[in-house]
């Protein structure tokens, strides 16, 4: 097996429901219909506002995700993520075979 | 003893801030959440919120016999961006909103003699949700006896 088949094969394990994957409804623009993909969702805390003080606690959500199944991503995009709605904000290419999209709520 | 007059401002200036709710003609209700020299971050249930301090204080020999202080006084005041309008515009009007509370007695009910405005500043940033920072900073000038705080 070659280096390339390892590492698709390992993110496709990665990416499995079973393991880290979450499933997520992906729309490049607002019209598309929708693609349900995986990706590996992580919400971690954040504390924002870093030039006033007191900050703001927050959470910095992001997704990393085949760059395949992302094509066209722009700023805009959304991804349905347990029902809730994100925008993408940040677009990351992470790896040869990943992108990572910063999210937002708003 | 009574209070020194530096804390009754301060008492002062948490009364009035507390007013700023659009129930009294302001454009927000930051007023319902204040905090004051607050050591922790805002939670995110706590927003729109505001913290104030008097961080520091000039003081010069008036007279002989009378000392002229010159309090620094800083209000931040955070919001998430709300449904209906820009995180800048919710910026301004918080802004707007803490300028206009100061004016309403710039003596503080005859604990000083003046108030007057600095700048302010407004930062933005995008996480979870889209938030809105403003600090507004003034300065609260009065007069004690020479080395007596309390007078």
């Amino acid at each position: 097996m070659s280096l390339a088949a390892d590492s698709i094969a390992d993110l496709a394990e990665v990416l499995n429901t079973d393991d880290f994957g979450t499933s997520a409804v992906f729309k490049a623009l607002p019209t598309d219909s929708g693609a349900t993909i995986t990706v590996v969702f992580v919400n971690e805390f954040d504390a924002a506002l870093q030039n006033v003080n007191p900050h703001a606690e927050t959470a910095k959500p992001f997704v990393v995700t085949r760059s395949t199944d992302v094509s066209g991503v722009k700023h805009g995009s959304t991804l349905l993520i347990n029902t809730i709605t994100y925008n993408v904000v940040g677009i990351e290419p992470a790896t040869v075979l990943t992108t990572k999209l910063d999210l937002s709520r708003q | 003893m009574a209070d020194s007059r530096r804390q009754q401002i301060f008492d002062a200036l948490e009364t009035r801030l507390k007013t700023i709710q659009v129930a009294n003609g302001y454009e927000t209700d930051l007023g319902n959440k204040s905090n004051k020299w607050r050591a922790t971050d805002f939670g995110a249930d706590e927003l729109p919120g505001y913290n104030f301090r008097d961080p520091r204080c000039q003081t010069d020999q008036h007279t002989s016999r009378v000392h002229e202080h010159t309090l620094d006084i800083e209000v931040v005041a955070v919001s998430v961006k709300p449904d209906a309008i820009t995180a800048d515009k919710q910026g301004r009007k918080m802004t707007a909103d803490i300028i206009k509370c100061i004016g309403v007695d710039r003596t503080w009910s005859g604990l000083a003699f003046d108030t007057n405005p600095q700048e302010d500043t407004m930062t933005t940033e995008q996480q979870d949700r889209l938030l809105v920072a403003v600090q507004v900073k003034f300065q609260i000038k009065y007069r004690t006896a020479s080395f007596n705080p309390y007078s």
